[in-house]
């Protein structure tokens, strides 16, 4: 009876999945945060989440410039996904320059950015 | 919540009702005006009308003994009574021996085996007039150190003891070890102190409102509400001697609760603003409380007051902000809420209790008192939390 007990109060905890997120047409972008490797290059982590209609990604990566960037200015292509992650290396980036990064992807209907991420790097 | 509360009591008074119709039957014993014993099943009937009456179980039906019809009756591992002091009343038994100690209601009884017996009972002596005061009257102990003085028993325990169960039976088994007679504790077969331990588990139903003018106002809903699993694991401490129908009972309880959102707009330049907010709260919840059962039966029926310590062990808020355009989406995790992590709150849970073998499995339903003003950051936010639960228990006996 006490076994059953326990067995009863295990399943119950199991069972205290949350809510599901709202489901969205198209899927969600993060970037994550950024590691300076040089003074000219950085190491920057994304994640693609809340893809609940499973839409097919065409590209993903980063974009940076010194205004809002976009997918017209500096880019580079990821081509690392693990899991939702993916990370890549931006080199030769100007050195004491307010800068802006950001996650991006694109599928066969939207081009969707991320979070973005002010930095700077100095000699 | 007016409303709710109303139901509640409603239910509460409804389910009393139904309940003091309830009884049932404990192993027991009379003993008959000629010194016979024959054991019975005796109605378990509160404690305050065992002094008038007891029913005896007689195949369906039962026999209602009044005190001048028995020399005593009693429960097996419970209580006993007799009316051999008083004849209108069976009067609780706590010590047999050379000197034997009896009780009712505040008054106590000595009595030897010459059949002398002594009544110990605290009135008030007021003195009135100028400077007049009340004090407690302690001329009983002078007559109860006159009935144990000879031996085991000094004057200083008799001037230092108070008018009370505990004292007065330690004076009392005292005085018979002291003469090497027989004697019997009766209430020594009913421990002290017992710990019952049980679980819980339940749903949890909460209400979180938070609003501020100066932040996404007219944007973001103020309300949320969450129904969400519980479960916890309880520690019941009884004191059988002192009360059948109270204990004290602490629980360790666990909730973890979504709270979400989502709103649209359109703003100029955009197609749609999408506001995704999600406050996650897991909770620690110790509760500290009294169950008062009244009515303590086979179904019995609890009310159970305390208050309710609160840990929050994770927490975590935030916006998920989506800015469609016609040419790209911007999606942004914004951190939103920080709250205060440890409050208290007052408790109260009623609910019905069935005795099956040796597990006590009853139906709750509980009420805790609102939290307000629980968000710390960002500064100017009216917040409030609102929580009931419905469940079951169940506790080892």
């Amino acid at each position: 009876m006490r076994i059953g007990i326990c067995i009863f109060c295990l399943t119950l905890l199991t069972n205290c999945e949350q809510d599901t997120l709202f489901d969205r047409e198209f899927p969600r972008i993060q970037t994550i945060s950024m590691e300076v490797l040089s003074p000219t290059s950085i190491r920057i982590f994304g994640a693609i989440t809340q893809n609940s209609l499973n839409e097919e990604i065409v590209e993903y990566g980063f974009v940076w410039s010194s205004g809002i960037p976009n997918i017209f200015g500096n880019k580079v292509v990821a081509k690392n996904l693990d899991g939702n992650q993916f990370s890549e290396e931006i080199l030769n980036i100007p050195t004491n320059a307010a800068l802006r990064v950001r996650a991006y992807a694109i599928t066969a209907n939207n081009t969707i950015y991320g979070d973005t991420i002010p930095f700077s790097l100095s000699n | 919540m007016k409303l709710r509360l109303v139901v509640f009591i409603g239910i509460l008074s409804v389910m009393n009702l139904f309940l003091s119709a309830q009884s049932s039957w404990r192993e027991g014993y009379v003993i008959e005006l000629n010194g016979d014993t024959t054991n019975v099943l005796l109605k378990n009937t509160p404690n305050k009308s065992r002094f008038l009456n007891v029913q005896v179980k007689k195949e369906e039906s039962s026999i209602r003994y009044l005190p001048q019809q028995l020399k005593g009756y009693g429960f097996y591992k419970g209580k006993s009574y007799s009316s051999e002091l008083i004849d209108s009343l069976f009067i609780e038994t706590l010590v047999l021996g050379e000197v034997e100690l009896y009780r009712h209601r505040g008054d106590f009884f000595v009595r030897n085996q010459s059949k002398n017996t002594l009544k110990l009972s605290e009135g008030t002596i007021e003195y009135a007039g100028e400077g007049g005061f009340k004090r407690k009257n302690k001329q009983w102990k002078g007559a109860l150190f006159e009935f144990l003085s000879d031996c085991g028993v000094v004057l200083e325990e008799v001037q230092s003891a108070s008018l009370n169960e505990s004292e007065l039976t330690h004076l009392i088994i005292k005085y018979n070890k002291c003469k090497g007679s027989y004697f019997k504790e009766v209430k020594s077969g009913i421990p002290k102190l017992a710990i019952n331990y049980g679980v819980s588990a339940g749903i949890r139903k909460s209400t979180l409102k938070v609003f501020n003018e100066n932040y996404l106002a007219g944007i973001l809903n103020n309300n949320y509400e969450s129904s969400d699993l519980f479960f916890g694991l309880s520690a019941s401490f009884l004191f059988p001697r002192l009360s059948e129908k109270s204990h004290f009972e602490t629980e360790l309880r666990y909730t973890a609760s979504r709270y979400t959102n989502f709103v649209t707009n359109s703003p100029p330049g955009s197609i749609a603003d999408q506001y995704e907010t999600i406050h996650d709260i897991d909770f620690i919840q110790i509760p500290l409380s009294l169950r008062y059962y009244i009515i303590r039966d086979k179904v019995s029926f609890f009310v159970q007051p305390g208050i309710a310590f609160s840990f929050v062990t994770n927490f975590s808020s935030n916006i998920l902000y989506d800015n469609i355009t016609q040419s790209f989406i911007t999606t942004e995790n914004r951190d939103y809420l920080d709250i205060i992590k440890r409050f208290f709150t007052a408790w109260v849970r009623t609910g019905v209790t069935f005795q099956v073998q040796n597990f006590e499995i009853g139906l709750i339903g509980e009420l805790f008192s609102p939290i307000t003003n629980f968000v710390v950051a960002p500064d100017g936010f009216i917040s409030s939390l609102k929580q009931s639960s419905i469940g079951i228990i169940i506790s080892l006996k």
